[in-house]
């Protein structure tokens, strides 16, 4: 529940209406299978609303505003929780509101609210693949800067984004049995 | 498809589309779901250890509690799913919903398997492990196999045996305990045949009077139960299924009397339970542990090759057989069983005719002259699959079964002999006999 209201205080800030039905998204956990079709489809449209032309050039806050909160959606979908909020909850969605006059604050709460939905995985190696991949990531960027940052070169960053993500898998990438849809 | 590959699906479409968009928003959306995948993936390594706790001795058709013990060696917590993927066919089982499994938590699981009779060697179910997003599982199977012993239930035995005794007349008609000179007379109690009510006497001390007929020398029941292979293989409901049941319910409505079983083989008397009057239905379900051969298993297009032997090899076979078979002398099971019975006694012999005819004809010609003899075949027409059929099937059944009815009139001149299909029970045996 958290997700979806970060999400839509996110949209505010980022000024996209995509995020108004996250709810609807949210609700449909109760079938995995179906929230993950309606997850495509939010994930999609969200990215025909919300353009960024250049990565070196981009709005850090508002970008963080939507990108972390739509995998705290995914997250919370995809988790077996209850739809009831406690007392933490309250208290980040209460930090999250000042953060439509501070953004700042926005920025620090939903990091927080993503430390604090990961920590009951307790997570351990987990930790160290999500670190080194933005690591890497970032440095990469600051790397190749001279050879990245042109007039129209948005789609080479997209693919220079991409051979990342690919690296991260070859490096970190396990072998699992996957569930199935619709069983 | 996966659910982890739906999500990979939407990972390349947010590349392409930020590509040809020129919206680095959707890489960075692709590459941040790509991460939290990687996540997912490197955080599931589930250790779970599973013991499976059950009775070894069950009795068929009664629910049996199969206790399940996990422990969870991890700090993670874990979705678990329970599946019965090894029980032999038959077998029922109510699987438990799934549930969560705590960090290093240890739980038992209960649930009801419902069996069938036999003697198995069970393995332990498969536990699917999964994560809390339930993306991934791990498929724990162990290796431990518990030998459970399932024997037909009393109960339903009594139960299909609705008279509470086989009554006066076909006893008479079975095994012949009773003269018609009067014993004595006794006041009535349940159970006993109105017929044998002696109004004069009733009229007179004004209570219901029956009259004791003098008995015969009573002579010992022994129920002979083929198990060869014949009887074991599984077309529909198998013909062991039913002749263990047959041979139960027989027992239980000659209660009152003597009552032994000898189980033979192809190869050898299996068991044998001398008659008794004392707790012999007990004694005897335990005896009566043997299970079906699902040939559907092993393959049905088997019956299909047909050798050729002349009459010389065959007879080379016949005597050679035994012996690479393992049988101790070239007795076969049967002659093995009858050879065991003392005294003139009263047989009732379970097989199917068809297995060894010469030799089951010879015996019962000879079995005739000191004991009286009933014999009970199942009829392996009766027992076929329906879903099986086909036109060739039939033509096959139709000549196996003009065959039959042939051996069943020349085993009539010899014996009393019933051709059986699955629902005939104890009830349509009696009802023959007294006809």
């Amino acid at each position: 529940m958290l997700s979806v209201i970060l999400a839509i205080i996110g949209g505010i800030i980022a000024g996209i209406k995509t995020p108004l039905i996250s709810p609807l998204i949210y609700l449909s956990k109760f079938k995995k299978d179906l929230f993950l079709i309606l997850f495509f489809i939010y994930c999609i449209a969200l990215c025909y609303e919300f353009k960024v032309g250049d990565v070196y050039s981009l709005d850090v806050i508002t970008i963080s505003a939507v990108l972390i909160p739509s995998i705290l959606l995914l997250d919370s979908g995809l988790k077996c929780e209850n739809l009831r909020l406690n007392i933490v909850d309250f208290t980040i969605i209460a930090i999250a509101l000042l953060g439509l006059i501070v953004r700042e604050v926005f920025l620090i709460v939903t990091l927080f609210a993503v430390c604090y939905q990961f920590s009951n995985d307790k997570p351990r190696k987990g930790i160290f693949v999500v670190l080194i991949s933005f690591s890497l990531l970032i440095l990469s960027l600051i790397l190749c800067k001279n050879l990245l940052n042109y007039i129209g070169g948005s789609p080479t960053q997209v693919v220079f984004i991409a051979a990342i993500g690919i690296l991260i898998v070859v490096i970190f990438w396990k072998r699992v049995e996957k569930t199935d849809m619709f069983t | 498809m996966k659910r982890e590959e739906l999500l990979i699906l939407l990972v390349i479409l947010l590349f392409v589309q930020g590509y040809l968009l020129r919206n680095v928003f959707s890489a960075l959306l692709a590459f941040f779901i790509l991460v939290y995948l990687t996540y997912l993936r490197s955080e599931f390594f589930p250790r779970i250890k599973v013991k499976r706790i059950i009775d070894k001795n069950l009795v068929e058709g009664v629910k049996v509690i199969s206790k399940l013990k996990l422990k969870n060696t991890t700090n993670k917590r874990f979705k678990v799913s329970i599946v019965e993927k090894f029980l032999p066919i038959g077998f029922k089982a109510e699987i438990p919903d799934d549930f969560i499994l705590n960090e290093n938590e240890e739980k038992e699981v209960k649930y009801h398997i419902i069996p069938v009779r036999g003697t198995y060697k069970i393995k332990s179910p498969i536990v699917r492990v999964k994560d809390l997003r339930e993306l991934y599982y791990v498929d724990f199977i162990s290796d431990e196999e518990v030998e459970i012993e399932v024997y037909p239930s009393i109960d339903k035995i009594r139960e299909d045996v609705k008279a509470e005794r086989i009554d006066v007349t076909t006893a008479k008609a079975l095994i012949g305990l009773q003269s018609l000179d009067i014993h004595s007379l006794r006041k009535y109690q349940y159970g006993d045949d109105l017929k044998f009510v002696d109004w004069k006497a009733t009229a007179r001390l004004r209570e219901l009077i029956v009259k004791d007929f003098l008995k015969e020398t009573e002579s010992d029941v022994y129920i002979i139960l083929d198990v060869g292979r014949e009887m074991r293989k599984g077309i529909k409901n198998s013909k062991i299924d039913y002749a263990t049941t047959l041979a139960l319910q027989l027992v239980y409505a000659l209660r009152d009397y003597r009552v032994g079983i000898i189980i033979y083989d192809d190869f050898g008397v299996k068991r044998k339970v001398e008659p008794s009057k004392y707790q012999q239905i007990e004694k005897i379900v335990k005896s009566l542990r043997v299970s079906p051969i699902h040939l559907d298993l092993i393959s049905t297009k088997l019956s299909e090759i047909s050798f050729k032997l002349s009459k010389e090899s065959r007879d080379f076979i016949k005597k050679v057989l035994p012996i690479i078979k393992g049988r101790r002398s070239f007795s076969t099971g049967l002659i093995e069983a009858i050879s065991s019975i003392p005294s003139p006694s009263f047989l009732i012999f379970i097989s199917d005719i068809t297995a060894h005819t010469s030799e089951l004809v010879k015996v019962l010609s000879e079995l005739k002259k000191k004991h009286r003899i009933l014999l009970l075949t199942p009829n392996p027409i009766l027992f076929y699959d329906e879903s099986k059929l086909d036109r060739e099937k039939i033509l096959w059944l139709y000549k196996r079964y003009i065959e039959r009815e042939e051996l069943i009139k020349k085993l009539n001149k010899i014996v009393p002999t019933l051709d059986l299909g699955p629902s005939d029970l104890i009830d349509l045996i009696k009802e023959a006999i007294k006809c």
